[in-house]
């Protein structure tokens, strides 16, 4: 199924890879972020199925971001993606609601299966 | 410095390209303690991470590289290790080694470290130096060119 | 007002306090904010960044020509300009901006913007850029002391 997804990522060369491989399997970006403030603001307008989400970011981060958005919408569907994978990073994303955490560097088989695993 | 506080840099930084890219990385030689002064092959990224310590890594890389990388990572040409995407493919190779070094250190020592966003430093020659703290270096080869790994913990480790 | 404004609006006069505080203090040499940045002619030859690691990021660097850089260490140190050695230099801008940042941080301890230092650096060279990701607001103020000229930014990461 096409889903509609908003990539919130400060770093352009992630935004580049994961659009080419969602919009390859199908799948619409409704939206680019380059901070989680600017991702909360989209995701009221644009109410997307699926958020990917990056945790170290200017002015507002990955887990304030996504922690105000599982506020609006707890079925709101988030990907959280970052460098660091260690327990205590989980452990928050985890308190927060997130979905799933995907640890960077991914490949199209990663992602893909992050996305059914959550969708 | 301790073997297993640097070793995972050196590991990353070579799983990490390749895994990336597809460019193959062999070292040339071990660790070694660096001079106070760097002199840059073109492309230097610097993260910094403090936690229960304080450290950073620095990756340096000749610009022939630097643009194969960005090529292979983004699946676009590039002719310029001065474009925007092959300086912030560069930095967020640092990100992602940094990353992933940490969170093994993180899991191991508990030492609480959070990256700071990379800062990218272009231009063949300049020098880098940071005073004050000993670090450590390891050259690292390519077909596409040259990188080196230098990475410092403050404090005794 | 946004947050960033209100974070540039409680850290940007620190920095510029700090910075003015710190030369007086260890030069003597009185520094003054010059208005118009832009036309400065401030080039940064010589470079001493540090990135402030906080719940928020920073990065603070403090520019100026090798003239400028001599001078000031000249007058922090005692030692006659034509005897700096270059080792001396470098260390002299690192500790600079080591000082105004760990100033600042006293500062705001109390508040949310509260920071950790890690290790200064100095980038030297003609022709070298500090480059960020997309969309970073940056604090930018020029200084004069006895017709030199130097440059604060603080990048906000």
């Amino acid at each position: 199924m096409a889903l509609q997804i908003l990539l919130v990522d400060d770093s352009p060369m992630i935004h580049n890879l994961l659009r080419k491989v969602l919009v390859k399997n199908g799948h619409e970006i409704c939206g680019d972020a380059k901070n989680g403030k600017e991702g909360v603001e989209m995701y009221k307008s644009l109410q997307p199925d699926l958020i990917f989400m990056d945790i170290s970011m200017p002015i507002m981060s990955g887990l304030e971001a996504a922690a105000a958005i599982k506020k609006l919408n707890p079925d709101s569907k988030i990907i959280m993606l970052s460098a660091m994978g260690d327990e205590a990073v989980l452990t928050e994303a985890r308190v927060i609601g997130i979905n799933l955490f995907l640890k960077k560097p991914f490949d199209e088989y990663k992602i893909i299966s992050a996305i059914s695993s959550v969708a | 410095m301790r073997q297993e506080m640097i070793a995972p840099f050196l590991q990353s930084t070579q799983n990490m390209i390749e895994q990336m890219s597809g460019i193959t990385v062999t070292a040339d030689g071990g660790f070694y303690e660096e001079q106070s002064e760097l002199v840059s092959l073109g492309l230097a990224t610097l993260v910094s991470f403090a936690g229960k310590v304080k450290g950073r890594l620095l990756i340096d890389m000749e610009p022939s590289l630097a643009v194969a990388f960005a090529k292979a990572v983004n699946d676009e040409n590039y002719t310029s290790d001065r474009e925007f995407m092959v300086l912030m493919s560069a930095g967020e190779l640092n990100n992602i080694v940094a990353g992933d070094a940490n969170t093994l250190i993180n899991n191991q020592f508990q030492l609480d470290l959070r990256l700071a966003p990379p800062v990218i430093i272009s231009g063949v020659g300049s020098i880098i130096r940071i005073p004050k703290i000993s670090s450590m270096s390891a050259n690292l080869m390519t077909l596409q060119g040259k990188l080196k790994v230098n990475i410092a913990f403050e404090g005794s480790l | 007002m946004s947050e960033m404004q209100d974070r540039i609006n409680l850290l940007g006069p620190h920095f510029i306090q700090a910075i003015q505080e710190v030369i007086a203090t260890m030069s003597g040499m009185t520094v003054t904010e010059i208005n118009d940045c832009s036309n400065s002619g401030v080039d940064g030859e010589i470079s001493s960044a540090m990135v402030l690691v906080g719940e928020k990021n920073m990065l603070a660097t403090i520019s100026m020509p090798q003239e400028t850089a001599a001078l000031l260490v000249s007058y922090m140190t005692g030692t006659p300009i034509g005897k700096i050695t270059p080792e001396e230099l470098y260390d002299g801008v690192a500790e600079l901006v080591n000082m105004v940042a760990g100033q600042v941080k006293t500062f705001v301890g109390a508040t949310p913007y509260r920071f950790q230092l890690t290790s200064p650096f100095v980038i030297v060279g003609k022709s070298y850029s500090i480059v960020h990701k997309n969309q970073v607001t940056t604090f930018w103020k020029c200084f004069e002391t006895s017709g030199l000229k130097l440059q604060l930014k603080i990048y906000f990461l």
